[in-house]
């Protein structure tokens, strides 16, 4: 396979340039190359490098969230020829995510959101102040694996344990995964209203994501 | 200047813009291109810079983002923009100076200039760090007994009547009430009736902080009424439903904001360019009077482990911020003295006297102190935290500390911070375990550890803080 042509995907995507990613990819499926290692070696390999530099404080969030950007739209032009050969990018899992009621923070919310992206997962991102039955119908609508939200007030809190309250009293808490974090969110809070993880950062996060739909490094 | 009701009708009619749009199309390139355009860039290495021109600079380059970017407003999906002329105009009105609080213990916050000699206010409290009911009292009470208190910022409310305390629930509009109904009776117990309270922190919504203000026994008008800008520059109506209220009943506006290093501001650059836009926006949209103006470090937050270079650079956009509002309006501003680690550790001493003294000798008007641990754990106020910033805020004032020489001072203070690199923050103690509640005493080991970290900086400084007292 033509290597430039996927570094210049990779490079699109690292730049955050969804238009030129697109066109890339586009060309690089004239060119005949394979949509799973475009996707592999092109699109994913540029976000992980961009993730990898967030991680070390090279990038900012913006440069996060446009790669992921960058990255929908080459998946987006990748599609046609994966569901034509009968071949699909591994998704590792469906998340339902976003920040609680009254609670308008979403700076945290949005690394988490694109680091699960770039990471492979599904995310269906619900914005901010979102409240507790809204999470449960959207997980329950895209049969999700994992309900995740994220709380940066401790008024803000208690909207956390009303989810998990209400799947119990629904009988829907075994089927998804409850993941929460926020920096007033502890150990202890995750224990106590029955969470399954908790994540201080977006990168443990994308890791414990992981290890909810049973994937191991 | 630009009245209120002109505001209201900006976020009904402003320029359309969707909230991700506004990040990603309008604030974040803006404000990359304008540090790009004035040359800004961060040294590490020269935390507290003595550079006029950079501050200048600084200023011009947050001046015309505030102009051209304005805040976004959530309900309405518009652009609150204002020309230049009006944000000329209300810069060149602003008074520089307010009165917080009444008769006796009625303070007067005043503009100050880079290395000024007078030294700041002080802000104490938990600064809306968690606090339970029952601890509630003993914990204000040892605030307002602080002599170098002017004026108190509660803690936020965790439950009551056992309840957690939600927000947008009844319960919160009563947590906003009882909030300032306990803090008034710790001012009144400490013989400081009149002391301003900085609320609501027990209740973020509107309605919580308009019941707290108009009942009896709630926020007088010379009390501080917060009024939060969400990062980076937005609004949404129930910050303007606050600042309607309060205007209507002649109430002192307190304008909230955090920037975060590593968001969509980007680096320490970024961050010091937008502190400056958001403060002179406070000023327009909020009517603020003064206005808490944080800078964070999105990586240190997450992480809770200090890293150097990311806490130099956190200091340094600290502190070109202030020196740019200092020089070139009468805006004022404050910051927090805060710390990754909790109360009673070295570590926490040491971050507070990093932001303290860059602070103080960069031109902020007021100081707030002391925000331990990030608000990580419940019942932990940095309260001799509060007490030793208090004093080496004034210490580095009145002696005419030069920006040389403050930088010189906290590099020193940083050298003996790298040993909690690259670990977990300690935890540090809760107020429980520092404080002897019946007899209302500091535990010795607590009032120790203060005397230590005195005399350590005291010995960096070359001049003796107020004496220890127990």
């Amino acid at each position: 396979m033509n290597e430039k042509i996927l570094e210049e995907i990779s490079a699109h995507v690292q730049d955050g340039n969804a238009e030129e990613t697109r066109e890339s990819v586009k060309s690089a499926l004239e060119q005949g190359a394979d949509p799973l290692e475009i996707v592999e070696q092109g699109l994913a390999k540029g976000v992980r490098r961009v993730g990898d530099c967030f991680g070390r404080g090279e990038v900012f969030l913006t440069q996060l969230m446009m790669a992921a950007d960058a990255i929908k739209a080459g998946l987006d032009a990748v599609q046609p020829e994966l569901t034509r050969q009968g071949k699909g990018p591994q998704v590792l899992g469906k998340v339902v995510l976003g920040t609680v009621k009254g609670d308008i923070h979403d700076l945290g919310k949005n690394i988490i959101s694109t680091m699960l992206q770039v990471n492979g997962f599904d995310v269906f991102d619900l914005g901010v102040d979102v409240p507790p039955m809204k999470f449960i119908e959207k997980a329950v609508d895209v049969d999700a694996d994992i309900i995740a939200m994220s709380a940066l007030m401790t008024t803000t809190l208690p909207f956390q344990a009303d989810v998990t309250k209400l799947l119990s009293e629904m009988g829907l808490r075994p089927k998804f995964k409850v993941l929460i974090g926020g920096a007033p969110v502890t150990e202890e809070w995750a224990r106590q209203i029955g969470a399954d993880a908790y994540a201080t950062d977006a990168i443990p996060g994308v890791e414990k994501a992981k290890n909810l739909v049973g994937v191991h490094q | 200047m630009t009245t209120i009701w002109e505001v209201l009708d900006k976020a009904e009619n402003g320029p359309v813009c969707t909230d991700r749009d506004f990040d990603l199309k309008i604030f974040s390139p803006r404000v990359a291109e304008l540090a790009k355009e004035y040359d800004i860039q961060c040294d590490a290495e020269c935390v507290i810079p003595s550079d006029d021109h950079l501050a200048d600079d600084v200023f011009a380059a947050g001046f015309r983002l505030a102009t051209e970017v304005g805040f976004w407003c959530r309900e309405t999906n518009r652009r609150i923009v204002f020309e230049e002329d009006e944000i000329k105009e209300t810069l060149r009105s602003s008074p520089g100076q307010i009165t917080l609080g009444l008769d006796n213990d009625g303070r007067l916050m005043k503009h100050r200039s880079i290395e000024d000699a007078r030294a700041p206010l002080i802000q104490m409290g938990p600064l809306g760090q968690t606090t339970s009911e029952a601890m509630y009292i003993p914990e204000h009470f040892a605030f307002a007994q602080e002599p170098l208190m002017d004026y108190l910022n509660g803690g936020s409310l965790a439950a009551l009547y056992g309840a957690e305390i939600k927000a947008g629930s009844p319960l919160e509009v009563e947590a906003g009430k009882r909030e300032v109904a306990m803090l008034r009776e710790v001012l009144r117990r400490a013989g400081r009736p009149g002391t301003l309270i900085l609320g609501v922190e027990s209740s973020i919504g509107a309605l919580g902080q308009i019941a707290a203000s108009s009942s009896e026994g709630g926020l007088r008008k010379n009390d501080g009424h917060m009024v939060a800008v969400t990062s980076e520059l937005k609004t949404d109506y129930s910050a303007l439903s606050k600042v309607v209220h309060t205007l209507g009943y002649g109430g002192l506006l307190c304008g909230l904001y955090t920037v975060m290093i590593g968001g969509f501001a980007g680096g320490p650059e970024g961050a010091a360019i937008s502190s400056v836009a958001g403060s002179i926006l406070a000023k327009l949209v909020y009517k603020a009077s003064f206005a808490i103006d944080d800078i964070r470090d999105l990586f240190l937050l997450q992480s809770t482990q200090l890293k150097v270079s990311n806490f130099k650079k956190l200091l340094w956009a600290v502190s070109v911020s202030r020196q740019a509002i200092s020089r070139n309006s009468n805006l004022l501003i404050g910051s927090t003295a805060h710390g990754l680690a909790g109360p009673s550790t070295e570590m926490l001493f040491r971050e507070c006297a990093a932001t303290t003294i860059t602070d103080v000798v960069s031109g902020t008007a007021f100081v707030e102190t002391s925000f331990a641990a990030e608000n990580r754990y419940p019942d932990h106020p940095g309260l001799l935290e509060a007490r030793f910033t208090a004093e080496l805020a004034h210490a580095v004032a009145t002696s005419l500390l030069k920006r040389q020489e403050a930088d010189e001072l906290v590099k020193r203070v940083i050298e003996k911070l790298k040993p909690f690199e690259g670990k977990n923050a300690p935890e540090g103690y809760s107020f429980e375990q520092l404080y002897d509640i019946p007899k209302s005493r500091i535990q010795r080991d607590y009032f120790d550890l203060y005397r230590r970290m005195k005399a350590e900086i005291q010995d960096s400084l070359g001049i003796e803080l107020t004496p220890a007292k127990l």
